[in-house]
């Protein structure tokens, strides 16, 4: 009767429309069916009573025999057009007279029938005695169609269509109107049921409009909403915890239906398989993940257990063979537990990739085999070894005769003392006769300290140091002290060997005591040279001054009668006189050099050459000079000695490359092993390398006065200050291209 | 006249038919059954007629009356037998003259009389005259046969049947041919 889709408002307005248009239609038929029944009862009433009227009238025509007159009478029927036939017959039986007088003959009875009515062929026929008085006259045939019922029955018809329809009309607007206070409600919660299952949004409430069932029904679902949020609201917690759980499991867990489709797909499985969540659930996990080669047997398995509820790994840890999605094959480990859920039946699948397992093992596998290989050829080589073994201890005590004799027969000093605690294990004859020992029971088990060797206790706390930076020394000059107490210079080298497997320091020692009697008397020389050479310039001085002063003298107070020639020539005197004044400078400030001590500090090299230059940019204003300095690091030294050195090269390159239209000094510094190199280049005249040995002697020059000025002191001085520092200076030139002078300082000395 | 002595030859002619039936058979019969039916008739206007009560203090019965000579032979005797209308028995009389009239209900008349005479001293009694004369109902006589298209017809006299309190049938008088009462 209704669609499922049917709304339930149409359903209603269905339900009291079919009713209503039901009842109306039974009452209308009823009613029919009792017109019908009471309408052919009316119909034989109405013809009888009919024929009694006609019957009567035709009494005198029957009775006097006038023809005419009873179908004068029986024309009177005309008025009731149901009649289509009727009859009179005379007291003998014979055809009297006809209606409708045209009709043949043959279409009435030949002779009266029963005296009653009945229906015959959808008309009413029937024969009524003509009586006058108690006397028969004769007989009346009559014969009536349906049509006055078929008349009333379509009359009644017609009411009945229109009572139906204005019914139905009132029903369906009554309806209409009432069906609202059921409709609404439901509308409302079907409404808001929409609502919910469109969105998911179980936090909508249903507004209650009645208090009937369907508030009932309103606050139910409302209470089931409730419920549901409040389980949802648990079930996503519950979910979300598992699924937290499920994706950080280090292994992959698949789940599967009982159709072989993926229905859950962890983050680890994702990184395994390749295949992403969304890209695996609804896959066949037989095709997602299983080689085609297993397929068949995978899905044989599945098949087995639904049917049968057992399978060989269920539950039960397997090694088997996988699929990636880039379609390469690896080694997996799997168990698949089966869930029931209600009815529903699922298996759960935890996969861990073991290829780095199988990888070991097959590595372990291979290792071992090498092993066995290596076992094997070592113990040969070990049987070849202790063959060899017994040679070589042959060699060994030839060897270690040789180092006894070394040991013993050396001319140098050696000592070996336990690392540890210093004492003494092994001393040569040499040592013994140094140090003036009488046999070497004096010295074994003692400590250098306690044999009293070492003169000076700095000199031994300084070589400890050297020591245990460097693990060896090499020829360090001490002071040493004999048994007697007579002190002598010693060269010393130690190194830590192990002897008999207990660390030792090993020291050998020479006796330089001759070598440093002779250094000393040549720095004895060297400083009454120095002395000689200082008293011998500062005297000069003194007669020169007093030339130079004179002549000057001269000059001023006899200008005007020397002639042009003589003044020449006291000028040259001047000169010579002063560039003499010059040399006598230089030499003294040279010789001041070598009888000057050192003081060391750390010098900011940058600041000392900014200031440098300033002094020099201002004398070469002018000039276009340019200066590339980069930054350089501090060094340990004299900083007025450095600064000597500095002014010197400076003042050499911007005095050698002031011809230059561009002059360009640069000044910087390299790393060189360690050592911090500093230089300073100019593009100037440059100097012949055939020349270089004369570089850097004093009053060497390699040009001439006339060409650049300067008494050949200055890189003199700069050597000498630089050695004093214990470094090293050099040089690099190109005739008319440049020159390079580089130096370092060694802060320590 | 000329009515009478019609009726009179006709008579004669009849007469002579009878004495002569073997010889004209068929017009003989053709009187009969005219005089078969007037008799059905005189017996049916018992029917369609009503008599007031006093007509039967005499008599129960209707009785139907021919004076002069009967023209109906058997015919109306037959008509009558074992009928009653009303529960009045159905008797015949018939009277040579008009004194032998005592108690009667229908009277008919036989042409040959002289009708005027019997009419006026029939008047005051409830008697239905009934004849085959020629204007008898001009004469006052009430209801007349006459012959139309060869069927026997009738012709009432209203005011003679009124004078006579007498009342006809309606269904009779749509029968026949009504005329007014001829006034003397």
């Amino acid at each position: 009767m209704f669609s499922k889709g049917t709304s339930i408002q149409r359903k209603l307005m269905r339900v009291i429309m079919v009713t209503s248009g039901a009842v109306l239609l039974l009452t209308c038929l009823a009613y029919f069916a009792y017109e019908v029944l009471t309408f052919r009862q009316a119909m034989v009433r109405q013809l009888t009573v009919l024929g009694e009227i006609i019957a009567t009238n035709s009494t005198a025509a029957l009775a006097f025999e006038s023809r005419s007159d009873a179908e004068e009478i029986l024309a009177a029927l005309k008025a009731e057009r149901h009649i289509v036939a009727a009859s009179l017959y005379d007291k003998d039986g014979k055809l009297f007279s006809r209606y409708p007088s045209d009709l043949s003959v043959n279409m009435f009875p030949t002779a009266p029938g029963d005296e009653s009515y009945r229906f015959e062929n959808f008309h009413l026929v029937g024969f009524q005695p003509v009586v006058q008085g108690n006397k028969r006259l004769g007989t009346l045939y009559m014969k009536s169609d349906y049509g006055a019922m078929y008349d009333r029955l379509q009359l009644y018809g017609g009411i009945a269509l229109l009572v139906i329809a204005i019914s139905s009309l009132l029903a369906y607007v009554l309806s209409k109107r009432l069906q609202h206070g059921i409709t609404k409600p439901i509308l409302a919660l079907t409404q808001t049921a929409k609502v919910i299952s469109n969105r998911g949004d179980y936090s909508v409430r249903v507004v209650k409009l009645a208090e009937d069932e369907l508030g009932v029904l309103t606050d139910a679902i409302n209470q089931m909403l409730s419920q549901i949020e409040d389980q949802n609201l648990a079930l996503s917690e519950s979910s979300a915890r598992v699924h937290a759980v499920l994706n950080s499991a280090l292994s992959a867990v698949i789940l599967m239906d009982a159709a072989g489709l993926i229905t859950d797909w962890n983050g680890r499985a994702e990184e395994i398989f390749g295949w992403t969540r969304e890209e695996a659930v609804g896959r066949s996990l037989a095709e997602t993940i299983i080689p085609e080669n297993f397929r068949v047997a995978h899905q044989n398995g599945l098949k087995h257990f639904l049917k049968t509820g057992e399978g060989p790994v269920i539950n039960k840890l397997i090694e088997l063979s996988a699929l990636r999605k880039n379609g390469s094959e690896f080694p997996i480990e799997l168990s698949i537990s089966s869930l029931k859920t209600g009815n529903v039946l699922a298996f759960c699948g935890f996969v861990t990739d073991i290829t780095k397992r199988k990888q070991a093992e097959a590595e372990i596998l291979s290792l071992n085999q090498n092993l066995e290989q290596k076992v094997r050829e070592r113990t040969d080589q070990l049987e070849n070894n202790i063959i060899q073994l017994n040679e070589s201890e042959e060699q060994l005590k030839k060897s270690n005769e040789l180092f006894s004799k070394l040991f013993n027969l050396n001319p140098a000093a050696i000592l070996i003392s336990r690392l540890d605690n210093a004492k003494v294990v092994k001393v040569n004859e040499a040592f013994l006769s140094f140090f003036g020992f009488s046999s070497s029971e004096e010295v074994l088990g003692k400590t250098a300290r306690e044999l009293n060797i070492v003169a000076h206790p700095e000199q031994r706390e300084e070589l400890a140091q050297l020591l245990k930076e460097n693990n060896v020394v090499k020829d360090f000059e001490i002071n040493a002290y004999t048994k007697q107490g007579k002190m002598f210079w010693i060269s010393t080298s130690i190194l830590i060997i192990e002897l008999e497997n207990i660390p030792c320091l090993f020291s050998i020692s020479i006796d330089i005591s001759n070598r440093k009697g002779i250094e000393e008397q040549v720095r004895a020389a060297n400083k009454e040279l120095e002395a000689f050479s200082y008293s011998v310039s500062h005297d000069l001085r003194a007669p020169l001054r007093s030339i130079h002063s004179y002549i000057n003298i001269l000059y001023e107070e006899y200008a005007e009668k020397l002639d042009e020639e003589a003044k020449r020539l006291i000028n040259i005197v001047m000169n010579n006189s002063k560039k003499m004044g010059q040399l006598i400078d230089d030499l003294l400030a040279f010789s001041r050099l070598g009888r000057r001590e050192l003081t060391m500090t750390a010098v900011n090299m940058n600041s000392v050459v900014a200031t440098i230059w300033e002094d020099v940019a201002r004398l070469n204003e002018g000039n276009n000079l340019k200066l590339m300095l980069s930054n350089l690091p501090d060094a340990k030294a004299d900083n007025a000695a450095i600064t000597q050195v500095w002014t010197n090269l400076i003042s050499n390159a911007v005095k050698y490359s002031r011809n230059k239209e561009h002059p360009i000094i640069e000044i910087g510094h390299f790393d060189n092993e360690g050592t911090t190199v500093y230089f300073v280049r100019d593009n100037g005249a440059g100097f012949d390398m055939r020349y270089y040995d004369k570089l850097f002697g004093v009053f060497q020059r390699l040009h001439s006065s006339k060409e650049f000025e300067g008494t050949g002191v200055g890189l003199a001085i700069v050597h000498r200050i630089v050695s004093r520092h214990g470094g090293r200076v050099w040089a690099e030139s190109k005739i008319q291209e440049g020159t390079t002078f580089y130096f370092s300082i060694n802060g320590e000395t | 006249m000329s009515v009478l002595k019609k009726t009179i030859a006709h008579r004669y002619f009849k007469v002579s038919l009878l004495a002569c039936s073997t010889i004209l058979f068929s017009a003989q019969t053709q009187i009969a059954r005219e005089y078969q039916i007037k008799a059905v008739f005189l017996f049916n206007f018992a029917q369609f007629v009503e008599w007031p009560t006093t007509s039967f203090q005499e008599t129960n019965a209707i009785v139907i009356g021919v004076l002069g000579d009967d023209p109906f032979g058997t015919y109306l005797d037959e008509a009558v037998r074992g009928e009653e209308v009303n529960g009045h028995p159905l008797v015949v009389q018939r009277y040579r003259h008009i004194n032998d009239i005592k108690a009667c209900h229908i009277l008919f008349i036989n042409a040959a009389e002289t009708r005027q005479q019997v009419l006026a001293s029939l008047k005051p009694k409830s008697i239905l005259t009934v004849s085959d004369a020629d204007n008898f109902t001009k004469q006052g006589g009430m209801i007349l046969f006459f012959t139309e298209n060869k069927k026997t017809r009738i012709r009432i006299n209203l005011n003679a049947t009124k004078d006579a309190n007498l009342t006809i049938s309606s269904k009779l008088l749509r029968l026949a041919e009504i005329v007014g009462p001829q006034k003397n």
